[in-house]
């Protein structure tokens, strides 16, 4: 468009009449008509004056409102949209031929990505399953949990329960709240049918429960299913469990302390997407009647936070701010002790999973923390692989340089370069996607497997996973896109044209690329090395010299079974010598602590205890330091404790003065030390040695031990068993050797050791990956050199030690930076996770760096030492 | 015959592109229109015409010099094509002929002379 030049004496049209005339006509013919409209307005200024040639104007103005000068021109200039139909399938024309043009390095990327994503895939797929906890309550909308947050100038705890008065006094009729559902978990673990003791879940709950929540009925009517006391309704799982094919209706359990509940109701199982996903549900009733109204109704029970919780099915009309205010001034009231604060909220259903993270919840909730903490390690493994995809594509990116600078001058703008190359990406990520879901098929039941504590994840995919697959590709896709789109925006199209970038950019002391497989490189000596340490904790964990025999030693699961009759039966086997009893396996997993007192003393000293006979301490080698044994006589050694040598210094400064002191155990028994033994391991590595004493209480007998003295275990096995089937009522037989149930103690090792080292096995391929890349395309780029060096007399070994020196540096840079840094970790991890640990070795260093360098290096020096023994004429003749 | 899809007013701006050749652009051909018809006779109904009877043919345009009066942007100048000359003739001839056809008497009858 032409300037404006006005000399003085030229008039001109009032400025906001002109506006409005330049937007009237359509830009292609703007340029006429507007100078005719102003020739004529100085004409008729000379004509008629200034008043009246405005007058005209406006008129003028008015008569260009007509179909032809205000229609736009449709096909030229090209639309300037981000999203412009012709353009994207341009780019994704372009797209589609580059990506085939370059097949070495798409697949290179594919195949890194695919493997990179594989994780994130699981990750995606979990938390679309938890975005769909809960959601088949016909009335979510409406149900609230009450939780309470508690100020103490502390921790300042939130917590999923409630004082059971606050439930109480909601259930109390509060107008607009149409059902209050109260849930307490204090159901045993335990039942008991026909004498037969069976692990059982299961909470005790309001009858409301079944019409407030989708969980129907096979069996009984949810409106009188759980009205009683000492009813139940459990789950057709459990059911079979317990009473096999036996119809359960009607049939007594019976639960501690509160005696016989009748089965009333069969539930279907509950989903797996549900946080109050259970068993067994109690009414509410029962604890009612068994404990009387004081239970819900005394005071105390405001500052008893724990276990209780409370549901709301609030009507459309009232909102939810309505009772919080209710009852946070309820709270005003109970609580006045400014130091103890509590304030309570009500939560919506639906933010229950994924919500905040709060204490003592119903179990099987899971908080945003939880869900970001799982995704931190996918997420490192996905960037690795994404900047390998960066990398290689701004490498590649100096060949595409004319083709960028002819976009330029024919117009592109720089959203629309950015668009192609994010498109590209896009392209590359979903390709990537749909080879991992191959992968993710793959490790899917085998990340399942790893621990009983995944369980409850249902990774089978659905509509929504796949929904969440697509996002991530074309999130990761987006952003990955950015730094090439962004090195291409910058460069100039002149610059671009000429191919200068062509030259400058292989070269440079610090790159990108350089960088990107340094990064990876420590991350895959990172993990090699992890895992190598892990390995060594393991070993040494379970090679650990406890300071008690456990070879041989079978611990035999008493179950139900009468242990003075295991004595007497197992002790008629040929190769049973002395047999013991014992509440627990000495050292594996943890002992009981609890608090004792001295008579002496008013403070409570923390301890921990086993339950033993008096023939444990022989069995298991357990060395005197003091003091004797306990003896024949159960009614005596009821009265002593044996204690180690840690406790023994506690009692008294001089450890032998510790002998024949009384303390006080938390029942008010008064027992006295009977002996002192030299310390050794009885609970796992993790902790230090503590306070500990033996007592002798039959009662808590679990397991009987004894040296197995037996060369063929098979058939030990098999006398054991029909010996055991005299003695115990049904069940099955079973025993385990101590050193097996030590090493299962340290298998979370072997489940760290499996995750890191397949996270390690992605590190490592994606790096490797990224350096193949990387040499490729150098050498690619120096092939005329070699070549010419090898014909001026350049000896292969010279040009292998050329091409690959770079490499080798970036390697040994990873090394150098990634050893001491995995090295201070870990110490610190170990530290927090096991007391007794195994200092890190040189050892675990030099396989770690060995293993990760020669992977490395094999890729470098395969296609280095291609470049240098190839026939250089080859790469020179067509010149 | 074809039929002329040439309207009143567009056959009064041919023929002022006609008339004020070599100089014909918008600005004078209203103005030029103005004086013969007496009337206020807007640029942008002009430029519409103008626009109508490039597309169908009749005329030809090229971008002519610019004037401080104009602001600095250039005219547009239009020329009449052959095509349009012959349509304007066509159009002339049908009227000559027709004007021909009226009777001595009538055409005197009704105050119309050709004197």
């Amino acid at each position: 468009m032409a300037t404006k030049q006005t000399t003085p004496n030229t008039p001109t049209p009032p400025r906001w009449l002109n506006r409005i005339a330049m937007r009237i006509c359509a830009p292609h013919i703007r340029e006429t008509v507007m100078g005719d409209l102003h020739e004529r307005y100085a004409l008729r200024v000379k004509r008629f004056g200034l008043k009246k040639a405005n007058y005209f104007y406006i008129r003028e103005v008015l008569g260009l409102v007509r179909p032809s000068i205000v229609t736009r021109q449709n096909s030229s200039p090209p639309s300037l949209a981000f999203f412009n139909l012709d353009m994207l399938a341009n780019y994704f024309k372009t797209a589609t031929r580059n990506l085939s043009k370059n097949t070495f390095f798409t697949t290179l990327n594919v195949f890194g990505l695919a493997l990179g994503m594989s994780l994130n895939l699981l990750f995606v797929a979990m938390i679309v399953f938890m975005y769909q906890f809960d959601n088949f309550h016909p009335n979510k909308e409406h149900i609230y949990r009450v939780i309470t947050h508690v100020r103490d100038r502390h921790e300042n705890p939130s917590f999923a329960s409630v004082p059971i008065s606050a439930a109480q006094l909601l259930k109390a009729n509060f107008t607009g709240v149409e059902e209050v559902v109260r849930i307490h978990q204090s159901l045993p673990r335990d039942v008991r049918y026909a004498d037969i003791k069976i692990p059982l879940n299961g909470y005790f709950v309001d009858a409301a429960y079944l019409s407030m929540f989708n969980f129907p009925l096979l069996q009984g009517s949810a409106a009188t299913s759980l009205a009683n006391p000492n009813t139940m309704v459990i789950t057709e799982a459990a059911a079979t469990r317990i009473f096999g094919k036996k119809n359960p209706m009607g049939e007594l359990l019976s639960i501690e302390p509160y005696g016989e509940v009748m089965v009333t109701g069969v539930a279907k199982n509950m989903p797996k997407n549900s946080h109050l996903r259970t068993e067994a549900l109690v009414s509410f009733a029962t604890l009612a009647s068994h404990h009387g109204a004081s239970f819900t109704d005394d005071e105390k029970n405001w500052n008893n936070f724990y276990n209780s919780y409370a549901y709301l099915q609030l009507s459309d009309n009232l909102s939810p701010s309505t009772i919080e205010a209710f009852l946070n001034g309820i709270a005003k009231e109970k609580y006045t002790k400014p130091e103890f604060q509590a304030s309570f909220e009500l939560q919506r259903f639906d933010k229950i999973v994924p919500g905040p993270e709060l204490d003592n919840d119903m179990g099987n909730e899971w908080s945003y923390q939880e869900i970001l903490l799982m995704g931190v390690l996918p997420m490192i493994i996905l960037l690795a692989a994404c900047s390998n995809y960066v990398s290689l594509a701004i490498s590649l990116s100096l060949k595409r340089m004319k083709e960028i600078g002819v976009r330029k001058v024919m117009g592109a703008r720089k959203r629309h370069i950015f668009m192609q190359f994010v498109m590209e990406s896009t392209i590359i990520m979903l390709l990537a996607v749909t080879l991992s879901y191959f992968f993710f098929e793959i490790i899917r039941g085998e990340t399942l497997s790893l621990t009983t504590e995944l369980d409850w994840i249902d990774l089978n995919p659905t509509l929504g996973t796949f929904a969440g697959f697509v996002t991530l590709g074309i999130l990761v896709g987006f952003i990955s896109g950015i730094v090439p789109a962004l090195h291409f925006i910058k460069t100039g199209p002149v610059l671009a044209l000429k191919g200068r970038e062509l030259q400058t950019g292989t070269g440079g002391r610090f790159s990108l690329r350089k960088l990107v497989i340094t990064l990876q490189f420590i991350l895959s000596l990172g993990f090699t090395f992890a895992v190598l340490i892990m390995g060594q904790q393991y070993q040494y964990s379970i090679n650990y010299d406890f300071g008690f025999d456990q070879e041989k030693i079978l611990n035999v699961d008493l179950q139900q079974a009468d242990p003075q009759l295991v004595k007497n039966e197992f002790g008629k086997l040929s190769f049973v010598p002395l047999i013991s009893m014992s509440s627990h396996p000495l050292g594996a997993g943890k002992v009981p602590g609890l608090h004792v007192k001295q008579v002496a003393h008013s403070d409570s000293i923390d301890a921990r205890t086993m339950a033993i006979d008096e023939n444990f301490i022989t069995n298991m080698g357990l060395h005197f330091v003091l003091g004797r044994n306990f003896s024949k006589n159960a009614g005596e050694n009821a009265r002593w404790i044996i204690i180690n040598k840690v406790f023994a210094k506690k009692l008294s400064p001089d450890a032998s003065g510790a002998l024949g002191q009384v303390v006080i155990l938390p029942d008010k028994r008064e027992v006295r030390v009977v002996g002192i033994l030299e310390d050794f391991h009885y609970a796992s590595l993790q902790s230090p040695i503590g306070n500990f004493f033996f007592e002798y209480a039959p009662e808590k007998f679990n397991y009987a031990n004894f040296h197995l003295q037996s060369t063929n275990e098979r058939h030990a096995f098999l006398e054991m068993q029909s010996a055991w089937k005299s003695i115990a009522k049904g069940e099955k037989f079973k025993a385990e050797f101590l050193e097996d149930q030590i090493r299962d103690s340290y298998s979370f090792y072997n489940q760290i050791m499996k995750l890191w080292g397949f996270m390690g096995v992605l590190a490592i391929t994606i790096a490797c990956l990224g350096l193949l890349g990387t040499v490729v395309f150098t050498i690619k780029n120096r092939v005329k050199e070699v070549s010419i060096r090898k014909v001026m007399g350049a000896s292969s070994g010279s040009l292998v030690y050329l091409l690959s020196k770079e490499f080798i540096v970036l390697l040994a840079i990873a090394g150098i930076f990634a050893i001491p840094s995995v090295y201070l970790l870990m110490e610190l991890m170990l530290s927090e996770a096991q007391y007794y640990h195994a200092p890190i070795g040189a050892f675990e260093i030099v396989i770690s760096l060995a293993f990760v360098l020669s992977l490395g290096l094999t890729t470098v020096f395969s296609q280095t030492m291609k470049a240098a023994n190839s026939n250089p004429v080859d790469n020179l003749r067509l010149e | 015959m074809r039929r002329s899809d040439l309207g009143e007013f567009e056959e009064v701006v041919l023929l002022a592109v006609a008339a004020l050749s070599p100089r014909a652009y918008a600005a004078v051909i209203a103005d030029e229109l103005e004086k013969e018809t007496n009337r206020a006779v807007s640029t942008g109904a002009v430029h519409a015409a103008l626009q109508r009877l490039e597309d169908k043919g009749y005329l030809n345009s090229a971008f002519g010099e610019a004037t401080p009066e104009r602001g600095g942007r250039r005219k547009r100048i239009f020329t009449i094509t052959a095509f349009g000359v012959r349509t304007l003739t066509e159009t002339r001839t049908i009227r000559n002929n027709l004007w021909d056809r009226i009777l001595p008497e009538v055409l005197s009858k009704i105050g119309l002379d050709l004197a």
